[in-house]
């Protein structure tokens, strides 16, 4: 028996596909298909690189209402140091949204346009939603895919997640060098915060400093104890449209903090190394908490419901005041101008001790191991931080206060005041330890589980933290 | 040329002739065959393999296989006890709300009034299917803004009378037999999410059904309620199933609706299976334990699954 040899091609057989069906190829002929196939593929693979890479635009216009950036000469910017550094190269940059997000991205445009005159080298900003912010972090520091520079927190646990392959740089060796001008001016909990075991992995560019941000037209005044907020807060919830007299911020973990910290207690040991969650002020604060969100001074909703909308019931009037919050002047005048008349800030109501305590926490600008533009991205930040007023329009834009003494003088904001006093002594908001990264996790970590439970259930107050001292105690022992 | 060598050349030949008429459709079913292994069937026994560990991605590298502790983990968790519970309650009651409210839209617009159909059904019809092809974001946020303590529904509810916001979707103390009121308006928007697709699904039968089967049941005096229960509901029959059963599939290991409009909150009141697989694995970043999670999902399912495949081949081969 033979092979049937294919019949000869008609005509116009070319627009028939019947000889696909009908033919029976030989390996010759598949050999040339797989032949073509894989040539063209490569052809393909080739031209792709050839291609020129397109980078992301920035808008380029200019932030309205910021101080224009310095033009001084910076160590960094000089022609020997530009000379060092590779204009090829694109520095990326991985920032939270903070405040109004057109406002940060006109900034950060302004920002990376200065540096690029001044050395040639791109920058490429790429902001980062804060609902995904943890996850995304928690992934790309597993797989390493990581931009050259990131708005870091938890830093601890990025050191331990990076293997040491693709963690934080260690800049103490180019801090020591002067690169990023007299580091003693960056406030001392901002200086601790960086700083791992001797070694310093991030520059300090903000601090979240949580203080009482109220309006006019709800409270007459900041209650300076917090039984003046009972009362006072009793006094708002008469007034129309008002569902609860103030809300909170962030995560209930954040929220459960300030209200221990009223009562003079933390989650941990100073020494971080234990448990503090069995000492009973703990459930003194809880029934406080508890108390008040019956009452409606506080919002057990603002906790409890993830979705709920915290800095926007305090712009449409819902509620008068935020407990515990942000700065919020320059995120109210990009969405809610109309209430920047309203605001005013204080600091939060002192517990039992008779002193105000809140906490806060700086974000550092870390440059990551296995970056192909180490020296393109210190470069960057040595200029950024040594340059005052572009990190102050920085602060400005995000609507964040700075961890530099130097930008902070150039704030004449009147309601920053009021946190820039607050931060003199807080408490870190984010342990400096591994661990913090699992009992914080957002929205059922431990913390975050035992914050719900005190705003929203009926437990017992004991079981509450007892059960968190547990879950806290079992993340401690496998964190050693 | 012995038997034996000519049983071997005849197997030979038969193999040629094998390879060159199946060779092409093979050579061009092979890239997807690549792309589903790579991406489907690959990922899925690396799943099992991670969910015998300890896997950890905020322990990277210490990983070590701790047997089944993971699934017996599952089995012993009253949190997951819960959250299973929870899944079922929202899968069955949104899909039988589904069902219930879309064959009764079909019956009605497929209908007629004195020999003629209803007027304006196309209209209504394509108001019916808005839900349907809303992507689930979207859905989802209208609904939070609707459900939210100063949203419409609170408005309404204020102009009679109610002075207290009702918190529907963060309300972590009302019940209603038993069940928190955020997972009752969770299974109202998974209703009003799911209705069209029955909607569609029952009118196209029903369109199917002999005019002359209504005309003989009329005859004998069937109307109305028995005819739809004695004539139209045994011929839709097999495609209800079918819609029940694939929806039931989709609502057991989704997420979409109930990660995006409470999160699995307030206080795991609306936690379902899918949503707790993503925080275990993404959120606290346990992967070993979210991929137990996972493949036991995927092993609940799987007899289902099978038992539709068999069940739809019999019906075809009915046909």
């Amino acid at each position: 028996m033979t092979d049937k040899k294919p019949e000869a091609r008609r005509p116009a057989e070319h627009l028939s596909t019947e000889w696909l069906v009908t033919a029976t190829p030989s390996r010759r002929q598949i050999l040339k298909a797989a032949a073509f196939i894989g040539v063209g593929a490569a052809a393909t693979q080739v031209l792709a690189a050839c291609a020129p890479a397109t980078a992301s635009t920035a808008p380029s216009t200019a932030p309205s209402g910021t101080p224009p950036p310095s033009t001084g000469p910076s160590p960094s910017a000089s022609t020997a140091a530009r000379a060092s550094l590779d204009a090829s190269k694109t520095v990326r940059i991985w920032i939270q949204n903070y405040g109004d997000p057109k406002q940060q991205a006109d900034a950060l445009a302004t920002i990376a346009a200065a540096f690029k005159e001044a050395t040639g080298v791109t920058v490429q900003f790429e902001g980062l939603d804060w609902a995904t912010a943890e996850q995304k972090w928690d992934l790309a520091m597993t797989t390493g895919d990581l931009p050259d520079i990131g708005d870091m927190f938890y830093l601890p646990s990025r050191i331990v997640q990076g293997q040491g392959k693709w963690g934080p740089v260690d800049l103490t060796s180019r801090i020591d060098a002067g690169d990023f001008g007299d580091w003693n001016r960056i406030v001392e909990a901002s200086r601790n915060e960086s700083t791992i075991d001797g070694k310093v992995y991030g520059i300090p560019w903000r601090i979240d400093i949580r203080a009482w941000t109220g309006r006019k037209d709800m409270f007459a005044s900041v209650p300076k104890t917090i039984e003046d907020l009972e009362s006072m807060g009793v006094e708002v919830l008469k007034k129309p449209g008002i569902q609860t007299a103030t809300t909170h911020f962030a995560q209930p973990v954040d929220a459960l903090h300030q209200g221990g910290l009223a009562f003079d207690t933390t989650f941990l040991s100073p020494d971080y190394k234990t448990s503090n969650l069995l000492d009973p002020k703990w459930i003194e604060a809880g029934n406080w908490m508890r108390d008040l969100s019956k009452k409606k001074i506080f919002s057990a909703q603002s906790e409890v419901d993830q979705k709920f909308n915290q800095n926007g019931s305090f712009y449409s009037g819902t509620t008068g005041a935020v407990y515990g919050g942000g700065t919020m002047i320059n995120e109210a005048k990009g969405v809610a101008p109309q209430v920047v008349p309203l605001m005013v800030s204080g600091l939060q109501p002192a517990g039992a001790s008779g002193t105000s305590r809140s906490h806060g926490s700086c974000a550092q600008w870390s440059i990551f191991e296995n970056s192909p533009a180490i020296e393109e991205s210190a470069a960057f930040l040595a200029w950024l931080s040594t340059d005052a007023h572009m990190s102050y329009a920085l602060n400005q834009a995000t609507s964040t206060i700075s961890a530099d003494s130097d930008v902070q003088k150039l704030d004449t904001e009147p309601y920053n005041a009021a946190f820039y006093e607050q931060g003199k002594t807080i408490e870190p908001t984010d342990m400096p330890i591994v661990a913090w990264n699992e009992m914080r996790v957002f929205p059922d970590g431990p913390l975050n589980v035992m914050a719900n439970r005190v705003w929203g259930s009926t437990d017992d107050m004991a079981t509450i933290f007892s059960d968190g001292h547990k879950a806290i105690s079992d993340i401690l022992a496998k964190n050693p | 040329m012995s038997s034996v060598e000519l049983g071997a050349s005849l197997d030979r030949l038969q193999f040629r002739r094998s390879v060159h008429r199946h060779g092409w459709p093979l050579l061009l079913v092979a890239p997807v065959a690549v792309i589903l292994l790579l991406f489907m069937y690959v990922p899925v026994l690396d799943a099992v393999r991670l969910s015998l560990t300890n896997a950890s991605l905020l322990r990277p590298g210490s990983e070590r296989g701790v047997g089944l502790d993971n699934y017996l983990k599952i089995a012993t968790s009253p949190e997951f006890r819960g959250i299973a519970g929870q899944t079922v309650l929202w899968s069955v009651a949104s899909v039988a709300g589904s069902a219930v409210l879309g064959v009764l839209a079909a019956v009605l617009l497929t209908s007629q009034r004195r020999g003629r159909p209803l007027r304006g059904r196309a209209i209504i019809g394509g108001l019916i299917l808005a839900p349907f092809v809303a992507p689930p974001v979207v859905s989802a946020y209208v609904w939070n803004y609707l459900y939210s303590g100063s949203g419409p529904i609170n408005g309404v509810l204020a102009s009679l009378g109610v002075s207290e916001p009702v918190y529907f979707l963060g309300d972590t103390v009302t019940k209603l037999v038993g069940v928190a009121l955020p997972l009752w308006s969770m299974i109202q928007v998974g209703v009003w999410h799911g209705f069209p697709f029955f909607f569609l699904m029952t009118a196209a039968a029903l369109t199917s059904i002999p005019i002359e089967l209504h005309e003989a049941a009329a005859i004998d005096g069937a109307t109305g309620w028995r005819d739809f229960r004695w004539v139209t509901l045994p011929l839709i029959a097999p495609v209800l199933e079918v819609t029940i059963f694939l929806e039931l599939l989709f609502r057991l290991g989704g997420l979409d609706l109930p990660f995006l409009l409470t999160g699995g909150g307030p206080l795991g009141a609306t936690n379902v299976w899918g949503v707790f697989i993503y925080q275990v694995g993404f959120a606290r970043l346990d992967i070993g334990y979210g991929a137990a999670l996972g493949v036991a999902l995927f092993l609940i399912c799987t007899p289902f699954a099978i038992w539709y495949v068999r069940r739809s081949r019999r019906q075809l081969a009915g046909f």
